[in-house]
C-alpha cells in the first residue's frame, strides 16, 4: 500500500438471505454497462458461480480482535484480499464484497476500520440488503440474522416484490422502517436495481445528511396511532372489532385541517390530555372533541362508541392502541366508513416482537463536550456488542462546527463538520440495534446537554 | 474511547510498527498486515493497546498485541510480542 494521494476505491457490501436475488444483481453488475468495473469478492459457497476475471472467492474467516474492553470481529481472509487488491488498483473502480446468506455483516465492515493505511485506500462506501419480499417475514420472525442484515443495511434492496400484494407489501415496508430507520429502501422485481443505487451510496460518508424516518424521532408518546377525519355534524360511531384489552383510552380534539402538520400542532395538547384521569364512557355518553380523554369499555365481538360533533371540520382521534390492533373504524350519522385523511402509526405494533429496532434522538440545544464523551464511551463499551450502527450530527458547546460520528459496534469515529453557520444548533442521532431501551438512550442524551 | 480530546494514532507511527512487523515476521507480497490502537479506560486494561492482525497467504490470521500507544512502541517491544505469540523464534 503506498501514498495518501491516490484515489480511494469505493467498497460495497451485499447481504441478503440465500435466495434474496444477489446473485440475480451481481451478474447484472458484472455484464451492464455501467461504466464501472468492479471486483466482486464472492464467499465461496456463493448460489450460482459467476465466471469472470474480476470475480475473487473468500472463505469466510472470522477472526476475534479484542483487548479488555473493546471486542471487535474481523474478516481475516477479507483483510488478505483487499491489501492484494490494493496491489493491482489500476485494474477496478469499485469492490463489492460479497456475504454469505446467513452471515451477520458486522465483521466485514469493521474490517474496514482496523487498520488506518486501508482506510487511506479504501472507502467503505454502504451496506446494501438484498430481501425477497415474499420471504422476509418469515426469515424475519424466525432469525436473528435477517433482522441484522436489514439493521446493518444503508440501502434496503426489496425484490421480487411481484410475489405480494401494495398492502403486504407496505406493511413489510413499516416493519423494516423499524428495525432501520435511516435506509433507503427500493422496491423492485428480478433485482432491477439501477447500479449507481448499489454502488456508490454513501453510507458511511459523514458529511451527508442524516436520514432518518421522522417517525423514529417521535418521543413517546402515550397513545399509538392518531387518524385525522372531516366530519361533518352528527352522532357518528366509533366501531372497535378488537378487544385487546377490556377498555381503551380515546381523546378526540379539533384540528384547523386534514393534514399532518395541522395535527402535529396538536401532539403536546393531546400527550397532556392522556397524562389526565380518564373520564369512563357510560352506555349513553357520547365521545367530544373537548380534549377529555375518554375510557371505552371494550367487549368480546364489538364494541361502537358514539362520537358527537357539532361543528364541520376535521378532528384528529387519538388511541392508547393501534388502529389495526383495535380493529377501529369510524362510521358517519348514516352508516357509511370515514376514511382517515391521516392514518399515523405512533408507537410499534405489538404484533412482532423483533428485538431489533431504531432509536433516533432528536434534541435542540448544545452538548458538554465531558459528559457527552463519558456517556458515548460507556454505552459504546457496555452496549456496544448490541448496538450495530450509530450515526449522529452533534452540536458541541464551544464548537462553531458540527460534529458528526459514525459508529459500527464498538468502534466509532467523529469529526468535526461544516460550521453551523445560521442554522439552527440541533441534535440528531441513530442508534439501530438489538435491545435497545429508547427511555433509557434518550434520558442519559439529555443529560449530556448544557 | 476518548471521541473529543482523541489522540488520533498516528499513521506514520503505524507504518512504522507494520515495517517492522514485516520485516521480523519476514512477510511475502501475498501476506497482509493492518495495526490499529485500542483506547480503554477502564482500569484492569492498558489504556493504549496497539493490535497487529496477520493474515499470511494460506493461513488463519493471528493476532499479536503490544500494551503501548503505537508512538511508545520500539522494535524490542514488538519483537518480544511476536516471540510471546510464538511467532518467530526466541
Amino acid at each position: 500500500m503506498n501514498s495518501i494521494a491516490t484515489p480511494k476505491i469505493p467498497v460495497t457490501v451485499l447481504t441478503g438471505f440465500l435466495g434474496s436475488g444477489k446473485t440475480t444483481l451481481l451478474n447484472r453488475i458484472l455484464t451492464e454497462q455501467h461504466g464501472q468495473k468492479i471486483a466482486v469478492i464472492e464467499n465461496e459457497f456463493g448460489e450460482v458461480g459467476i465466471d469472470n476475471d474480476l470475480v475473487i472467492d473468500a472463505e469466510e474467516e472470522i477472526f476475534e480482535m479484542n483487548n479488555g474492553c473493546i471486542c471487535c470481529t474481523v474478516r481475516g481472509d477479507l483483510i488478505r484480499i483487499l491489501g492484494q487488491l490494493m496491489r493491482r488498483k489500476d485494474r477496478f473502480d469499485h469492490i463489492l464484497i460479497e456475504t454469505t446468506g446467513l452471515a451477520d455483516p458486522g465483521p466485514v465492515i469493521q474490517t474496514f476500520f482496523v487498520d488506518e493505511e486501508m482506510q487511506d485506500h479504501l472507502d467503505l462506501d454502504g451496506v446494501v440488503t438484498m430481501v425477497d419480499a415474499g420471504h422476509i417475514l418469515l426469515h424475519l420472525d424466525e432469525s436473528s440474522e435477517a433482522q441484522e442484515q436489514i439493521a446493518f443495511a444503508d440501502v434496503i434492496i426489496l425484490n421480487k416484490i411481484d410475489l405480494v400484494d401494495s398492502a403486504q407489501l407496505d406493511g413489510l415496508e413499516k416493519r423494516i422502517r423499524r428495525l432501520n430507520a435511516a435506509a433507503r429502501i427500493h422496491r423492485v422485481e428480478n433485482a432491477s436495481v439501477p447500479v449507481p443505487e448499489v454502488v456508490g451510496v454513501g453510507g458511511f460518508d459523514m458529511t451527508r445528511g442524516l436520514e432518518i424516518d421522522p417517525d423514529l424521532l417521535v418521543p413517546g408518546y402515550p397513545f399509538e396511532w392518531l387518524g385525522v377525519y372531516e366530519l361533518e355534524p352528527g352522532r357518528h360511531s366509533l366501531v372497535f372489532d378488537q378487544d385487546p384489552d377490556p377498555s381503551v383510552d380515546v381523546l378526540v380534539l379539533p384540528v384547523d385541517s386534514a393534514t399532518d402538520e395541522a395535527v402535529d400542532r396538536r401532539l403536546r395538547e393531546a400527550t397532556i390530555a392522556f397524562s389526565d384521569r380518564t373520564e369512563p364512557l357510560g352506555a349513553d355518553d357520547s365521545i367530544r372533541p373537548d380534549g377529555h380523554l375518554a375510557s371505552v369499555e371494550l367487549v368480546s365481538g364489538g364494541t361502537s362508541a358514539v362520537l358527537g360533533i357539532e361543528r364541520e371540520g376535521a378532528y384528529a382521534v387519538f388511541t392508547e392502541h393501534g388502529a389495526g390492533e383495535l380493529g377501529l373504524q369510524l362510521l358517519s350519522a348514516d352508516g357509511q366508513l370515514v376514511r382517515p385523511a391521516v392514518d399515523r402509526q405512533i408507537a410499534p405494533d405489538h404484533e412482532h416482537d423483533d428485538t431489533v429496532s431504531s432509536v433516533g434522538i432528536e434534541a435542540d440545544g448544545e452538548l458538554d463536550p465531558e459528559r457527552l464523551n463519558e456517556w458515548l464511551g460507556t454505552l459504546l463499551r457496555e452496549k456496544g456488542q448490541d448496538i450495530f450502527r450509530s450515526k449522529g450530527v452533534l452540536a458541541i458547546a464551544g464548537m462553531d462546527e458540527r460534529y458528526v460520528f459514525q459508529g459500527v459496534h464498538m468502534l466509532m469515529d467523529g469529526q468535526s463538520d461544516r460550521p453551523w453557520g445560521s442554522d439552527e444548533r440541533t441534535n440528531r442521532l441513530i442508534f439501530i440495534g438489538r435491545n435497545l431501551d429508547r427511555d433509557e438512550l434518550e434520558g442519559s442524551f439529555n443529560s449530556c446537554l448544557t | 474511547m476518548n471521541l473529543f480530546g482523541q489522540r488520533r494514532p498516528n499513521r506514520k507511527e503505524l507504518a512504522r510498527v507494520k515495517s517492522w512487523a514485516t520485516e521480523l515476521l519476514d512477510l511475502g507480497p501475498d501476506d497482509s498486515l493492518t495495526a490499529n490502537e485500542l483506547a480503554c479506560d477502564k482500569p484492569d486494561c492498558p489504556p493504549h493497546e496497539t493490535v497487529i492482525l496477520i493474515a499470511r497467504s494460506g493461513e488463519a490470521t493471528v493476532q499479536a498485541k503490544v500494551p503501548k500507544p503505537a508512538v511508545e512502541i520500539d522494535r524490542s517491544d514488538l519483537q518480544r510480542a511476536l516471540e510471546k505469540k510464538g511467532l518467530i523464534p526466541q
